[in-house]
């Protein structure tokens, strides 16, 4: 009697406890589900951020090959879609000269905008800050990058740019070539901002020859202010110009903001290398007057000398100096520079470039000696043909040049006694370079000696024949192939020249773009690869060849200086008898492809925001 | 016995009645319940494999377009060759530049395959354009694209 009421909340137990399993588990599934919808849409989120990361990045590159056709674009882009892609891509460019925002770019290629722009110098002449806004599914992506417009060192449009006058004494020679291994010829323009009514702002003194292969300009308008007697350069001569742009270049600024950078070592004598102090740190700092007696290698560092600097032997390597008085460099006793290898000197004072009379020295000796007048004759002879023949249209070379030049280098650095002569040339003799060396070793040393002996032997060794087949020798075209100038590569290549195939074209151009550098009337320059560029006046003297460019802007930092009982003003060049200057445009605009005129490179320094 | 029964015993009797075939009916009611509960929450669970499927699928696809992305720009421009290659055919890749890199043509990630198609164009002069369309389950597709520049 007592149980069955215990019973009654039996009923619809089971219905009770399905239902309320039920609902459990509903719970249960629809959390899983929430789970997986909210990993669905975090997955879309990371795809949609990949995408808009590589939306902002066409952008950026958009952005430089606007910059490329028109260096002072400012027009951006608004909500801009690349085809086949979602999303959009802005770029703003201020314009008004309001305060920066951090969404906005600027231009700073003519060196006009805001130089404090997010801090002081940030977006250097000649650079632009490029902010790209790339929007896709609802989520943003901003990158910011740093870009160098002009590329390479120092966006020069011309060898020889300035605010002063340019002074060209006896035989100069100004030309450009498109790159280091590409002779291509590019105009080879000589400017001057000078806008004051003076006559001679550019002038030739009349004495020996003056080769200028572009166009000689100036933005003063008066007749006279060109003033070159016989020369007729390859363009033309034009006054009343608009101004180049010579982009200007904050050098005390920049010294003063390096002097917490580790001291350079500089060796009291021989060859001083400077190398990066950690791989985060490539800048070093010298305080006073800085004389190197020997040569300087820069190894991809930026060297900040306050104060004066003087370098009694040559300046080599990939790097910077900023020098915040007056420069004096010796020059390179190279031939020529089978790499890319460039200085960036940017010095607040006048910058004199002192050659060491390696041809006048030659001269002199040959007068007294006629053994060695036949060996310097015929090297500078040898050197020519071998430039002759390997011009040889196309990409080949034929048979019968291949023994010409294989006779050629014989006759420079030949070891072989059995050296086929080219016909044309009989007498010439193996091994001239050897014979020259041997024929200095006589004499007093002196710098010219160690210069010309130095050059001598990197003529013997670019020219050294490897035995036939020998390991060494297929080393040696290897590294050739590779596009590396070694010893006895030439001959490797003109051995094995018909094995090479696909490779054929690149290493002849390799070739012939090193060789045609050798000015063979002038072996005796002192070389300098790069770019120079002061607040002051630059003065040559000696036979100096530059293969990069000069530039000058007097931002009134800088008195008119004596040199050598003349006044030389701020911005002035003078360049004396036996200056070559050759324009390399992959210094300046290396990304330019195209060759199009107007068309300047752009080359990324830094990315931000990533 | 029936008319000498007390109230409770009624009360007993009547409760007994009302039970009968109770369980087998409340075990019916909970078994269509039961039924229905977990047909309609298996679709929920399948449509939730098929989102944990289609999530690990673009999340796979966008890293599959990465991987591919940074080799190109870590090889740059001169490793590119402009033209359209279809790792579906498959096109060949260019045996020169051997571009387009892998993971081209296709690649696994877990259980799933994913097949790239690669369009690289020439943007400017100096500028080419790389797209890559990460295809997987016949027409489920990813895109990318990134610029590289001489």
């Amino acid at each position: 009697m007592d149980i069955l009421p215990t019973k009654r909340p039996v009923r619809g137990f089971a219905l009770i406890t399905v239902l309320l399993f039920s609902g459990i588990i509903l719970m249960m599934v629809l959390a899983l589900f929430q789970s997986v919808r909210s990993e669905l849409f975090i997955s879309r989120a990371y795809s949609d951020q990949t995408s808009a990361l590589y939306l902002a990045e066409t952008g950026l590159w958009d952005a430089v090959a606007q910059l490329e056709v028109d260096p002072s674009w400012t027009a951006g882009f608004s909500d801009k879609s690349a085809p086949g892609l979602a999303g959009t891509y802005s770029v703003n460019f201020n314009t008004s000269g309001a305060q920066f925002q951090d969404n906005e770019s600027v231009n700073n290629y003519d060196g006009s905008a805001d130089a404090n722009y997010r801090g002081a110098n940030f977006v250097p002449s000649g650079c632009a800050s490029l902010v790209v806004t790339a929007n896709v599914g609802g989520y943003q992506r901003q990158i910011e990058a740093l870009v160098r417009i002009g590329g390479g060192l120092y966006p020069a449009e011309a060898p020889l740019m300035t605010s002063g006058r340019i002074d060209l004494r006896g035989s100069v020679n100004i030309d450009g070539r498109k790159a280091q291994n590409d002779p291509t010829r590019v105009d080879a323009d000589v400017h001057s901002n000078k806008a004051e009514t003076d006559p001679d702002i550019v002038v030739w003194d009349g004495n020996g020859t003056a080769v200028i292969d572009g166009k000689v300009s100036v933005v003063a308008s008066n007749a006279d202010a060109i003033n070159l007697k016989t020369a007729l350069p390859a363009n033309g001569e034009a006054t009343g110009t608009a101004r180049k742009n010579i982009p200007d270049v904050a050098i005390l600024s920049k010294i003063q903001a390096n002097r917490s950078a580790p001291a350079a070592a500089i060796n009291a004598s021989g060859t001083t290398v400077l190398s990066p102090p950690s791989t985060t740190q490539d800048d070093l700092y010298y305080s006073g007057d800085l004389n190197v007696q020997g040569d300087l290698v820069l190894d991809g560092v930026n060297l900040y000398v306050e104060g004066d600097l003087h370098v009694n032997g040559s300046v080599t390597g990939s790097g910077s100096i900023f020098v915040s008085k007056d420069t004096s460099l010796q020059g390179d006793a190279r031939i020529a520079s089978a790499t890319p290898e460039t200085i960036a000197l940017f010095s607040e004072g006048n910058v004199r470039l002192s050659g060491f009379n390696g041809t006048e020295y030659m001269d002199n000796l040959a007068l007294t000696n006629p053994a060695l007048a036949a060996d310097w004759q015929q090297l500078s002879e040898s050197v020519r043909d071998y430039q002759t023949y390997l011009n040889e249209p196309g990409t080949g070379i034929s048979t019968s040049n291949q023994g010409k030049l294989n006779a050629l280098a014989q006759e420079i650095s030949g070891t072989s006694s059995s050296i086929i002569e080219p016909t044309t040339v009989p007498g010439r003799q193996n091994n001239v370079t050897q014979r020259l060396i041997s024929s200095l070793a006589n004499q007093p040393d002196s710098t010219s000696k160690a210069r010309m002996t130095q050059k001598f032997e990197d003529l013997n060794s670019l020219f050294y024949s490897y035995t036939d087949g020998s390991s060494i020798e297929g080393t040696a075209l290897q590294e050739l192939a590779s596009g590396r100038i070694v010893r006895g590569g030439f001959d490797a290549a003109i051995d094995n020249f018909n094995t090479l195939g696909p490779l054929k074209a690149p290493v002849k151009s390799l070739m012939k773009g090193y060789v045609d550098t050798i000015d063979y009337d002038h072996l005796g320059a002192a070389f300098f690869q790069g770019i120079i560029f002061t607040h002051g006046s630059v003065y040559t003297d000696a036979e100096v060849t530059v293969q990069g460019a000069i530039a000058a802007f007097d931002n009134g930092s800088q008195q008119p200086v004596d040199i050598d009982g003349e006044t030389v003003n701020p911005g002035d060049l003078v360049l004396q008898p036996l200056t070559r200057i050759s324009y390399i445009e992959e210094f300046f605009k290396p990304k330019d492809a195209s060759g199009g005129p107007g068309a300047a490179g752009v080359q990324l320094l830094l990315w931000m925001g990533r | 016995m029936y008319l000498a029964a007390s109230s409770e015993s009624k009360t007993i009797s009547l409760s007994r009645h009302s039970l009968r075939g109770l369980t087998l009916l409340e075990t019916l009611i909970a078994m269509v319940v039961l039924t229905v509960a977990i047909l309609g929450l298996a679709g929920v669970f399948i449509s939730g494999l098929r989102l944990v499927d289609a999530s690990a699928n673009l999340t796979g696809a966008t890293n599959v377009a990465r991987e591919f992305l940074e080799t190109v720009k870590e090889r740059g421009y001169s490793s590119t060759s402009v033209g359209t290659f279809d790792g579906r055919t498959p096109d060949p890749a260019n045996t020169t530049t051997t571009f387009p890199p892998a993971p081209y043509p296709t690649t696994s990630v877990g259980r799933q395959t994913f097949t790239l198609v690669v369009r690289c164009l020439e943007f400017s002069p100096t500028i080419r354009s790389v797209q890559v369309d990460v295809y997987w389950d016949q027409d489920s597709k990813a895109s990318f694209a990134t610029m590289v520049h001489q």
